[in-house]
């Protein structure tokens, strides 16, 4: 009787850790920060294609891409990943500049422009999303609608219906960091010091300026092209407009891939840059409604935008991650308290 | 004398080594995490107590303190009429609506938020804010309250109603009798339910209702420190701490009195017509509350036929998570019933160590676990499926130590005395004994675990295991993206598996002809 308990005892540690343990040797491990709906079907083709288990771990909209990246840096001595995808490039260069990332210079990046890609090939972007105003179609008439940042302040509309997201991570905080590259420190602290002490709403993220918008709570909100365009494709009573198209043009934040230094299964992870820099896998993206801008010529845009070509920030993106760097914290200071 | 030594040696390591393991694995991660604090804070550049306190963090307090106390006091009044209407025995059908109330527990918060988000959508009604949130938190959390009330009436003894009802009539036994002897019960689950709505950051999120506990994990999120969240937490726990604590020690050795091993099946009161009419009104209130949930998801679906893809496209997933949730809620099972073994009570102090991780901000559980388990010598466990029973483990943990004692604290020490005199062979007496013995607390705090470990997310967010994502954290995830065909797929095999065990229940029970409100044990105590 004592046996077959201790053998019972066994055998339940036995499928134990055959549920716990699982062996991930022969797998590509990927930490994904773009949005999982699309992303998922990606790894899945590559997959599917090459016979690679892939395995993913995906941010969340409650801890965004710094999350994923303090996670990748927490890692450092035993990095759990081959593969950073990102949604956007300040954070990537973060990891570069912690000496996180493995430089690897993929054939298939050779058509994109220079300015989206690390010259030495520690991260190469291949889509980019926009930072766009998100107009409530049902409240304001078109005359009344933004075309400018400085809009927000001065244009027709009161503060108190207009919405950002925190500028503290994310896109947002990126965009933060482009105005003090592109303006200059004055003009931007005043900008968001006038921000902060006006009514405009301050947001927890750009889904959630997407979704007040979208239901008549705010009139216009500053998101991205992806959270524009969901509404739109949901018929839901929006626009989006593309800010300073004019003038300085807006800032477009690429998509960046790239190669996490001492990960495992390293000749893996190329392959998989490689497919996903492939012009065909752009291609599906957009097609499944991924609302990103095309650093490189492709077959497909996305439905939902009215033009195909936006004039984007001229700005060195290492300038943008140096004025992140140098800004976040009185970011915080001046949002946190 | 060498011998003597020897065994009080062994003796000392068998006490203190579940003592150990709970400490290993609930304890020193958080100690770990307020270590590296103290550390970060020696090197911190700035004051970091600049922005620790400011008006927008006790802005963020309040409304989460509103939502916690609103969710507690509705599910405390709810769960107390419903209790009533179970105990009065008005009917077969209000005892099988507490079976399905409780099955439908299982259903993960995430799974109620997209299933409520499209009825308030279809109504008209505010999709984001306070209103949603409380609603979607208070039925998450209410099954629970529901199990804690229902226990409490059971607890009340048939002979000492009936002796009332000779004397007094059924109000006032009601009033005199009844609603006393239950009153330690609800207003213990009001406390636990305030302590997990207050740290429950995940269903606001969805819901775009700011609250204090996303500030922990906001703080990690943009400074990458874990300095910033475990000071935000401080302030949390300032207030949780005295709540739970101070509950769980009043309920165990203050107000409530001994448990009764014989459950009381309830006793046919008679109400006032107005009575009766509110209490029929909270029935279908409750009946319409759970079942618009099944018709929203087959509506949106489409129809039957979508069960079964949905059942394939989400079956790893489905299997994942109930085998994390499973293994998760053994591995407590076992250190709580070892380290109770080791003990007969329990004082306040041990009490404060025991319930601790149950204070603990959940980004600020997992984000302890990230840290401790993620050192070199650890390797192996971080990043495999382990870390989502760990943090199953430090969340939850102590609710398996408190559950098991209050149902030791019913078995007769005399029984168990002769068991060891009668029985040498310990696990001949575990299994003819002790087993039996502490089976209806082992089962009862295996399901309670089983639903809480399948519906984790707040601390699971911050040690995912690549390809480890479960039911719960795919539906959170998916509900922020807007994509609810998916979230739609993936409730729908939940509740057709859910539907699906619970006729298996009603099939067993119909088989072994035992119904399900007779709770009498078998084992009567011999003491008053």
């Amino acid at each position: 009787m004592t046996l077959k308990i201790c053998l019972r005892t066994f055998f339940l540690l036995i499928l134990f850790c055959l549920v716990a343990c699982t062996s991930r040797n022969d797998a590509l491990i990927v930490y994904v920060s773009v949005d999982q709906n699309y992303a998922e079907p990606v790894l899945k083709k590559f997959e599917q294609q090459t016979g690679i288990r892939v395995l993913a771990v995906y941010d969340l909209e409650a801890s965004k891409t710094t999350g994923l990246v303090n996670r990748i840096l927490a890692e450092k001595k035993n990095p759990q990943a081959a593969v950073f995808w990102s949604g956007e490039f300040v954070q990537t260069i973060a990891l570069k500049q912690a000496q996180q990332l493995e430089p690897y210079l993929s054939p298939n990046a050779a058509e994109i422009p220079p300015q989206f890609k690390d010259p030495a090939g520690y991260w190469t972007g291949f889509a980019g999303r926009a930072r766009v105003f998100i107009v409530n179609t049902e409240i304001l008439e078109p005359h009344q609608y933004p075309g400018s940042l400085s809009d927000m302040l001065n244009g027709p509309v009161p503060t108190k219906e207009i919405g950002i997201a925190l500028p503290l991570f994310g896109t947002t905080l990126t965009q933060a960091a482009a105005l003090y590259t592109i303006w200059g420190a004055e003009k931007t602290d005043l900008f968001f010091k006038q921000i902060e002490e006006s009514d405009i709403q301050i947001l927890n993220g750009n889904s959630s300026v997407r979704d007040y918008v979208s239901q008549g709570k705010l009139s216009f909100g500053l998101t991205d092209t992806d959270d524009a365009c969901s509404a739109i494709e949901k018929g839901k009573p929006v626009r989006m407009i593309i800010p300073d198209q004019d003038s300085l043009g807006t800032l477009v934040i690429p998509n960046t891939v790239a190669l996490i230094k001492g990960g495992p299964n390293p000749e893996l992870g190329k392959k998989f840059i490689d497919y996903l820099l492939h012009p065909t896998t752009l291609n599906d993206l957009i097609a499944s409604g991924w609302c990103h801008v095309p650093l490189r010529k492709a077959d497909e845009s996305p439905s939902c935008m009215e033009t195909d070509t936006i004039l984007a920030f001229k700005v060195n993106l290492d300038s943008i991650y140096t004025n992140y760097v140098r800004h976040r914290k009185a970011l915080k200071q001046q949002f946190l308290k | 004398m060498k011998s003597v030594k020897r065994k009080r040696i062994v003796q000392f390591i068998k006490t203190s080594s579940p003592w150990l393991i709970y400490a290993l694995l609930l304890i020193v991660p958080l100690l770990f995490l307020a270590v590296q604090s103290l550390v970060d804070m020696s090197s911190a550049e700035e004051s970091v107590f600049q922005n620790w306190i400011s008006v927008r963090s006790m802005n963020l307090l309040f409304d989460s303190i509103l939502l916690a106390c609103l969710v507690s006091v509705f599910a405390m009044l709810i769960s107390l009429l419903f209790g009533l209407l179970v105990y009065s025995r008005w009917s077969g059908f209000i005892r099988e609506m507490k079976w399905i109330l409780l099955f439908f527990a299982v259903i993960p918060p995430y799974v109620q938020a997209s299933v409520w988000l499209d009825v308030f959508s279809l109504f008209g009604w505010p999709t984001q804010g306070l209103l949603i949130s409380f609603w979607v938190q208070l039925l998450s959390l209410l099954p629970l309250s529901l199990l804690m009330v229902i226990y409490g009436y059971q607890q009340v003894q048939t002979d000492v109603i009936e002796a009332g009802r000779l004397l007094s009539s059924d109000q006032l036994v009601l009033r005199k009798i009844i609603l006393p002897a239950v009153k330690p019960f609800v207003i213990t689950s009001g406390g636990v339910l305030f302590v997990f709505s207050l740290l429950d950051y995940t269903i606001p999120t969805i819901f775009q209702y700011p609250v204090y506990s996303l500030e922990i994990l906001e703080e990690f999120a943009a400074t990458g420190q874990v300095l910033y969240p475990f000071l935000k937490s401080i302030i949390l726990m300032l207030i949780i701490v005295p709540v739970l604590v101070g509950s769980a020690y009043w309920f165990i050795n203050m107000n409530a009195k001994p448990l009764q091993s014989n459950l009381s099946a309830g006793v046919k009161l008679k109400f006032s017509l107005l009575v009766k009419f509110g209490l029929s009104l909270l029935c279908l209130l409750l009946i319409l509350v759970f079942l618009i949930p099944i018709f929203d998801l087959f509506f949106r679906s489409g129809s039957l036929i979508e069960v079964p893809t949905a059942l394939q496209d989400n079956m790893r997933i489905l299997i994942h998570s109930v085998h994390m949730a499973f293994w998760s809620s053994f591995a407590m099972i076992v250190l709580a019933y070892w380290l109770l073994s080791t003990i007969r009570s329990l004082n306040l102090f041990a009490w404060l160590i025991i319930l601790l991780p149950l204070c603990v901000p959940q980004a600020l559980s997992g984000l302890s676990l990230s840290v401790f388990w993620n050192q070199s010598f650890f390797h192996q466990v971080y990043g495999s499926n382990l870390m989502l029973i760990l943090v199953n483990i430090i969340r939850f943990g102590p609710i398996a130590v408190l559950i098991l004692y209050l149902f030791k604290s019913r078995i007769s020490e005399n029984l168990v005395e002769a068991g060891k005199v009668y029985q040498a062979n310990r696990f001949r007496r575990f299994r003819q004994l002790d087993l039996p013995l502490h089976l209806p607390g082992i089962i009862t705090a295996f399901l309670l675990l089983f639903i809480l470990s399948l519906g984790e997310v707040g601390a699971s967010i911050a040690v995912i295991p690549p390809g480890g994502e479960t039911l719960s954290i795919r539906i959170f995830n998916y509900l922020h993206y807007g994509a609810g065909e998916v979230v739609s797929g993936i409730s729908l095999s939940v509740f057709a598996l859910l539907l699906l065990g619970y006729f298996l229940h009603l099939l067993y029970r119909k088989t072994k002809g035992t119904r399900s409100t007779q709770g009498s044990s078998s084992i009567k105590t011999t003491e008053s």
